[in-house]
This record gives structure tokens, sequence and C-alpha cells, in this order.
């Protein structure tokens, strides 16, 4: 069987702007997959191309194993959901749902049925008469996602659907959007610079930055062990630190910064003795907690920022003097940390990822 | 604190005359002022030029016109005439006629190029496609007039180009008609067709077409469908401005009609220098309410196709 989706090697030049270079990637069947990076990543060129709306320079896309070099954009078995949505304005919710299944000459008794059906799996039953400058942000999100599924296309793209609405509405859709995906098994390709929806709704993430992906996988992998700077640095919240390379020895490697000497793990092995750890403010154990940790060191509270779940302390550690972020989780009871403090801080040798310093 | 502290804004309060209402209603007082003071040249204009002599059309209407005078009192001849006589209906019919055939021809042309402007991506095309699109206005009239007689003559250079081509085995008689009326004014209403189709092309969400795109539909499904629906306003536009303008044209069936156009504006004009001031009266008003419809009648469908 094949993937539903496949590049190979593709590279796509806007005359002297590249914005996708060589880029390589396989979506699996009925799989949720995203393209995740800051805006001028490469990621909505790489979704046009999959839709047809761009063709590559280079390399090939193949949708359902067939080679797309020559098909428009109405003959490829993909639909979109665009960025703001391009309802057709004049037209109700009924006719923007039946427009697809109307231009591939659908019988009315079945063309009726199916948008009957897409309209009530987006919940849209009791607003097929309306236009689209009556709906909410929502509901437009809605049709959009029934209009394309109502084609029932191999791969369904989506170009930041949710980011037009508000933070609660954006949250409830990921979870709806998920279900739906789940409902219909189709294959989801989702455009977004917003790393809280992919992680929550992807199978597969692809990280792109400057036209390229720095790394494809799980969310979790993703979040845990990025594999580059960028992606420690774009995806959650990291402190960077200066280390200095003591030896490496496979995937670990002793570093360390100031008086405090540890072991890390590697996500690019550098070629200089100055290097780059990148830990997550979450990774951090604070005061009692981080007694009897692998690594542990003091740091001097400077500031206690409270965030409702969790407390953000600014600190300096006390071996080499750098300031850290400490996220530690509020649990509702106990006072924050007082700044001036000088508490104990300690975590996992897997909590540090080593990256060359460039 | 000493009054001298603040020779400001004591010196303000001496200048301003109405200091003792309150700033906020004389803010009021002139923001509400400030639209009309603008809009008073305007009026005194539209008054002058406009109010008035319909007025006064209005009451030489109700005159009659006999052995070369006027005669003033209320009569509804004038009217009668225009309403029952033969003569006059066949006027009105064939100004609504060649005003139709004109706005229909311009229409035709004037689509299309609407939306080759639109879809041309360089930007120096599409300055110089508007330019030619333009250049009948810089052109004047009679210049223009003379211009097509001499394209469109019988040994004119389009009736050579066509017998040469074998197309035609006679000369074609394309001017001194209502062909040439027609040819021309479409010409010189081509840029009130174009430019206010254009802006409702270039108002147009590019991501609609590409969305008709994807869910299948190709080039002429798009146009049908999504395009043409959604610039309708700028086509109803364009097609109320040919209409009337084509109306009230004057020079133009007078220089390449050949007398055998004979347009209400002809009339009006031949009544005015009859000094038969009751048929230029009721000429000139049924013109104006012949405007007054067709736009009513454009904007009607305008209602019943817009989302």
């Amino acid at each position: 069987m094949h993937p539903d989706v496949e590049f190979r090697s593709v590279t796509k030049r806007f005359g002297s702007y590249l914005a996708v270079s060589d880029v390589s990637f396989v979506v699996p069947r009925g799989s949720f997959f995203s393209l995740l990076g800051p805006s001028g990543c490469g990621k909505s060129t790489t979704l046009r191309m999959t839709s047809g709306f761009e063709f590559p320079d280079v390399g090939e896309i193949l949708i359902a194993g067939e080679d797309m070099s020559n098909v428009a954009p109405y003959r490829r078995p993909t639909n979109m959901v665009f960025q703001r949505w391009a309802l057709f304005p004049h037209m109700t919710v009924y006719d923007n749902v039946a427009f697809g299944l109307t231009v591939d000459r659908v019988a009315p008794a079945e063309l009726k049925t199916r948008v009957g059906e897409a309209l009530e799996l987006v919940g849209l039953t009791s607003f097929a008469a309306r236009k689209p400058k009556q709906l909410s942000g929502g509901q437009m999100q809605r049709v959009a996602l029934a209009r394309a599924l109502v084609k029932r296309p191999k791969v369904l793209l989506l170009d930041e659907p949710l980011g037009a609405l508000d933070l609660k509405l954006r949250v409830q859709m990921q979870l709806e959007l998920k279900r739906i995906q789940r409902e219909v098994g189709t294959t989801f390709i989702y455009v977004t610079h917003d790393q809280g929806e992919a992680l929550t709704m992807s199978d597969q993430i692809a990280v792109m930055n400057n036209g390229r992906i720095e790394q494809l996988g799980s969310p979790q992998d993703i979040y845990d062990r990025p594999m580059t700077r960028f992606v420690a640095n774009f995806i959650g919240n990291a402190n960077i630190l200066p280390v200095e390379v003591d030896g490496i020895s496979g995937t670990q490697a002793r570093v360390h910064m100031g008086s405090l000497s540890f072991v890390t793990d590697v996500s690019e092995p550098p070629a200089t003795r100055k290097a780059l750890i990148a830990i997550r403010y979450e990774r951090i154990r604070i005061g009692e907690a981080a007694r009897g940790l692998p690594v542990m060191t003091r740091g001097l509270v400077r500031d206690a920022i409270f965030a409702g779940s969790a407390v953000h302390y600014l600190m300096t550690l006390e071996a080499n003097q750098a300031e850290i972020t400490v996220e530690a989780a509020h649990d509702g009871l106990s006072q924050p940390i007082a700044p001036g403090t000088t508490v104990d801080l300690g975590w996992e040798p897997s909590a540090t990822r080593l990256f060359p310093d460039a | 604190m000493p009054e001298t502290a603040h020779p400001a804004s004591s010196l303000k309060l001496a200048i301003a005359p109405d200091a003792s209402l309150p700033a906020r209603q004389r803010g009021a007082w002139r923001r509400r002022s400030i639209p009309f003071l603008l809009l008073l040249p305007t009026l005194l204009l539209m008054g002058y030029t406009f109010i008035l002599p319909l007025l006064t059309f209005f009451q030489y209407s109700f005159f009659t016109y006999r052995r070369g005078r006027l005669v003033e009192e209320f009569s509804l001849e004038t009217y009668r005439r225009f309403l029952f006589d033969g003569y006059y209906r066949t006027i009105i019919l064939d100004t609504l006629w060649m005003s139709a055939l004109v706005t229909i021809v311009a229409v035709i042309i004037g689509y299309p190029l609407a939306y080759a402007l639109w879809r041309l991506e360089r930007p120096w095309m599409k300055r110089w496609l508007s330019l030619i699109i333009f250049s009948p206005i810089i052109v004047s009239v009679v210049v223009r007039s003379y211009g097509w007689t001499v394209l469109l003559a019988d040994q004119g250079p389009l009736n050579w180009m066509l017998l040469k081509l074998g197309l035609i085995s006679a000369p074609l008689t394309l001017v001194f008609n209502l062909t040439g009326v027609v040819i021309s004014l479409s010409h010189v209403f081509l840029p009130f067709i174009v430019f206010p189709i254009y802006a409702s092309m270039t108002r147009l969400d590019p991501a609609l077409r590409e969305a008709a795109m994807d869910l299948g539909a190709g080039w002429w499904f798009t146009f049908r469908r999504v395009t043409l629906p959604l610039t309708l306003p700028g086509l109803v536009a364009a097609t109320q401005i040919a209409f009337t303008l084509a109306l009230g044209a004057f020079v133009t069936p007078a220089m390449l009609g050949g007398g055998r156009v004979q347009v209400l504006p002809l009339q009006v004009y031949h009544a005015t220098t009859d000094i038969n001031w009751p048929v230029a009266a009721v000429g000139g008003l049924t013109l104006l309410l012949m405007a007054f419809v067709s736009v009513a009648l454009f904007n009607r469908l305008l209602k019943y196709s817009e989302a």
C-alpha cells in the first residue's frame, strides 16, 4: 500500500528566494500530519505544492503513489481548508458544501444525502440556509471543513484554519478536528505556526525552518528530544546555556559550565569545545524536589512570576552566574519562593540536550 | 494659585468668542457643521445649474408652441404628443434601442478587457493597457468622430481590408447610420465599463478562485459560479453608467448618424434652435425619466443576484 503523500527532494524557489529546500517526507495513510514552523519557513508553500497551486522546481510529489508533476489542482484527490476559509459569500452554507459535488455532476439524490451528512458531521444541519456572513468564525470554519470533506478526498489539507479564531474556540476546534479526523479516517496535513495545535492533534510533526525540515517525529519525540537547537528553542520554553565539552561518548557527553560538571544527552555532536545545552523550564526541579537528582546545583531566585497553573522563577545559577528560568507547577496552596532566596536546583541528564554553538 | 501662573490658558480664553459654552458642545457643533460647509459649493452649483433649470423646464413643459410662438397657457398638449404621437414614440424607442445596443456592445468588449487587465501580472502591462482603455476620453469628441468617419467609410481602411480578405464582396455601410454611432459610442464608453468591473474584480478574494479550483472546478465553472456573480455589482454599475451616458449622447449621433439616427437629445437640440421650448422641455424631462427608470431597474437586478 502506498503512503498517501510522499515528497522526494522537493525544492521550490520564488525568484531568488528559496522557499522550500530539498524536502522529503512520507505521510502514512489515515494519519494526522502537521507542518509546524514560523512564518516564512516554507510550510504553506509545501502545502500549496501538495494541492497543486504551486509546482516544485526540483523533486517529485506523489499522492497515493501517483506522480503529481502534471496534475492541475482540480484533478487532484486533495481538498483544502483555507486560512480565512474562502467561503463563497454569495452562496448559502448548503450551496457552499454542495459546490464540489455539483462540479462532479453527482446525482441530485446522492448530492443531497452527502451534503446532509457533511453538515451533520460538523454540526451545522440547522444552518444550511444561511449565508456565510450570518455565521460566526467557528461556524465558517466548520463550513469550510464540510465543503472540503464532502468530496471524500484522499488527503485533506488545512492551512492554519484556526488562526483567525479566539483562544477558547481554538482549543475546542482542535479537539473537534481530531474527532472528525478519527471519524472519517482521512489523511490530514495541517499547517500551523502554533506548537500547541500541532502537539495536541498530530500523529507526526515536521518542524520546518528556512525551507527545510529540521525534525520529523511524533509530538513527544519532538518535545522531549529536540534534535536541533531551533526545534528546542521553537517548541516549548527552553533555557539555552553555554557549556564546555569535556568528552563525548555516543549519545552522552560530559560537559561543564563554571564549577558545575555534569552528563548530558547529545542531539548534535559539536565540533568545538564550546557548545550549548538546552533545558526546558519545567524539567528543572527546585527546592525539596531537586534533592537526590543526578545533576544538582544551587541558584538565587531573583524574581517569581505567577502564571496561574505554574510559577516562573527567574534565577541566577551559582556555578556560572548564568540566568535561567524555572517553571514549577503551582499546587494552589503554597506560597511562591520569595526573591532573594538561594535554593537547590536539579535535573536528570536526559533533561539537557547538547548542540553546537553556531 | 495666582492667575498669572497660566498666561497661555488665559490668552486662549480671551480669544475664544463663545468661551461661555462648554468646550464639548462647541466641538460637537463644529463637527456637525463641517460636512455642510464642505457641501455648500456643490449645493449652490446644483441649485443654480440643475434644480433651477429643471423647475423652469417643468413650467415650460405645460406651455404650447403655436405658429412659431410660445403660448404661456397651461396645457398638456406636448405631453399628449410625446405619449401618443407615433413620431415621438419612434424617437423614444430608437433612443432606448441605441442605448441598449451601445451598452451591450461595450459590455461584451469591456468585461473581457477588465478581466484581462485583472489577470495581467506585469505592472507595466497593466499601466499601458489602462492608458489604451482610457485614451478615447482623452481625445476630443469631434476629432474622434471624424476619425471614425474616415476609418469606417465605404472606401476606408476597414472596408478595404475586408474586401481584400474576401470576407465581403461589396463595401459595408458602417458610417452615417446606427452602426457607426454604436461603434463610436461603445468605444468612448469603454473606460466607464472597464474600470468599475475591474475594481470589483480586484476586491475579489483570490482565495475564492483557488477554493473553486480546489473543489474541482475548471476555469469556466469557476467563472460562471464564482467570478461572475461576485463581480456583478461592478458590471451593473458599468451598465448603468454606459446606458445613461448613451441616452444623453448628442455629438456622436449628430456627426456619425448621418441624419438617420434620430435620438431624443437631437430632437431636444432642434427644438431649442427652433425656440420650441415646450418640446425641448418635455424631451429633456423624458430623458431624465428614462435615466432614472433604467438606473432603478438595474439596481433591482443587483438585488436579485447579490449575496
